[in-house]
């Protein structure tokens, strides 16, 4: 049932040309160089250290490594992190 | 960002150090209960350092309960520290209370009192008069009404046709108008001589009232009496009246004036050097690199001050200096145009001085070359003017 009103949201989304993170509550990732990343639309934050930083979303876990890692601002909307970004993955 | 870091530090955070295993649901925690999180860094394994406001530090223990973790306060920042660190300095805190009332106290009183538009009205008379309405240095300035004294001083000085009084801060500026005077004039029931105003040949007299005392072609001088008030006749009474009368004479004058052979035309060619200099005291510093390079020029000098605050001035300058670069071309005039110009310059000069119904009916030139191409132009006008000049006779005077 949940896969079926997913393809419908998603048929609604490309026949309105709504923005798909808004209608599939997707996560929106933006990078600034490799300082910065905003991850807006996430589903908590899973692990953090200085090297590695994990966060839920509903695209699967976001993996972000790199060296000097700081969470500038979290609230429930929006993290910000800061440092020295090298990577960023989805693990399904 | 920074609007936001600003905000935060008035509305006061702590730097809080959080112990413990699990620290990420402490997080996530944290922002389903929204308390607004910032700036976290990893300690190390089992210690994270972070920024929370007020408000969101009192949330912390309900979630301190919940997982076992400890969290401690390193820092305190922002406004509500800061306030109450300073609170705490009683006297400080008096002090600068006292400082501001002190302030505030001086500001309202009138401690200078300035006179402008007075020409011929000494400034010290009118800050006398002033006074005695209660306007002078020292004075609480709720206490004066500037309106009341304004009246009052029109009233008392009759030199005086308007008075205008602002308050600027502490000063008091008195802006005065004064009254031109008109002639004195005689009533027409006292008796009076018309005499000369200066020296001159008659050449036209027409006597209303009085006995005329010359008549036309006769040479006057200044002061002598044209139109007698005074009236002998044989056989009769002497009365004494009013004359009246128009007494038109020839008058001159002569006007020297020199006039260069040389005429020299400046002519601004649009190219302009700006040369900017700081003077600090008596010490002047040129800001500018380039020295002017222009052969003729000529200079317009702005001087900036920094602020010009009640009665003082700091000693900083910003001198702007402005060359224009000319064209000079200089030629020479034939000696009759130098003639011209000079009766020219005379004739405006004359106008200038004497009273506008007077008319000039003829004019005399005298001129010599002098060395150094110049001219020395000796200009007499002859003019036709009324010379009379109404003057009262004193009869007690006269009977002595």
């Amino acid at each position: 049932m949940e896969a079926k009103s997913e393809i419908i949201k998603k048929g609604i989304a490309d026949l309105l040309e709504l923005p798909r993170d808004i209608v599939l509550d997707l996560p929106k990732i933006t990078l600034v160089g490799n300082l910065q990343l905003y991850i807006e639309n996430h589903k908590g934050i899973i692990e953090y250290s200085t090297g590695l930083i994990r966060i839920n979303t509903k695209s699967g876990i976001l993996v972000v490594t790199g060296s000097d890692l700081s969470i500038r601002t979290i609230v429930i909307e929006e993290i910000i992190v800061a440092g020295r970004i090298d990577k960023v993955e989805f693990l399904q | 960002m920074l609007a936001v870091r600003v905000w935060n530090f008035i509305k006061g955070y702590v730097v809080i150090k959080v112990e413990g295993i699990n620290l990420e649901r402490f997080i996530n925690l944290a922002i389903t209960n929204n308390i607004y999180f910032w700036d976290i860094e990893r300690i190390n394994y089992t210690a994270l350092k972070a920024r929370v406001g007020l408000k969101g530090y009192k949330q912390l223990r309900r979630i301190r309960k919940r997982i076992n973790c400890r969290v401690s306060i390193l820092e305190k920042r922002g406004c509500p520290f800061l306030l109450h660190r300073i609170l705490k300095r009683k006297t400080l805190v008096a002090g600068g209370i006292t400082a501001v009332i002190i302030m505030y106290i001086l500001t309202s009183f009138v401690w200078v009192v300035e006179v402008q538009g007075n020409e011929r009205v000494p400034a010290d008379r009118i800050l006398r008069e002033l006074e005695s309405y209660g306007l002078k240095p020292g004075v609480f300035k709720p206490l004066v009404d500037t309106r009341e004294v304004e009246t009052k001083l029109l009233i008392e000085m009759d030199q005086l046709i308007w008075v205008g009084i602002n308050i600027l801060g502490t000063k008091a500026v008195v802006e005065i108008v004064e009254r031109t005077e008109p002639p004195p004039i005689i009533d027409k029931s006292e008796p009076c001589n018309i005499v000369a105003k200066k020296d001159g040949i008659i050449s036209n007299i027409y006597v209303y009232q009085g006995k005329a005392a010359v008549k036309s072609g006769d040479t006057v001088k200044a002061g002598q009496v044209l139109i007698g008030g005074i009236v002998e006749e044989p056989g009769r009474p002497t009365r004494v009246v009013h004359a009246l009368g128009r007494v038109e004479a020839r008058t001159w004058y002569q006007l020297i004036e020199e006039q260069d052979l040389r005429l020299e035309t400046r002519e601004r060619t649009g190219r302009l050097h700006k040369n900017v200099s700081l003077k600090v005291g008596s010490y002047t510093v040129n800001l500018s690199r380039r020295d002017c390079e222009f052969e003729n020029f000529d200079i317009q000098t702005d001087t900036n001050r920094l602020v010009d605050w009640r009665n003082i001035t700091l000693p900083v300058e910003l001198i702007i200096e402005k060359y224009y670069e000319v064209l000079v071309e200089e030629r020479f005039i034939p000696v009759g145009e130098a003639v011209e110009l000079a009766v020219e310059k005379a004739r405006q000069a004359l106008l200038a001085m004497l009273p506008q119904e007077v008319e000039i009916t003829d004019t005399k030139v005298k001129y010599n070359e002098t060395e150094d191409d110049r001219i020395g132009v000796e200009v007499i006008f002859e003019t036709l003017e009324d010379i009379g000049m109404e003057e009262r006779i004193d009869i007690n005077n006269r009977e002595d």
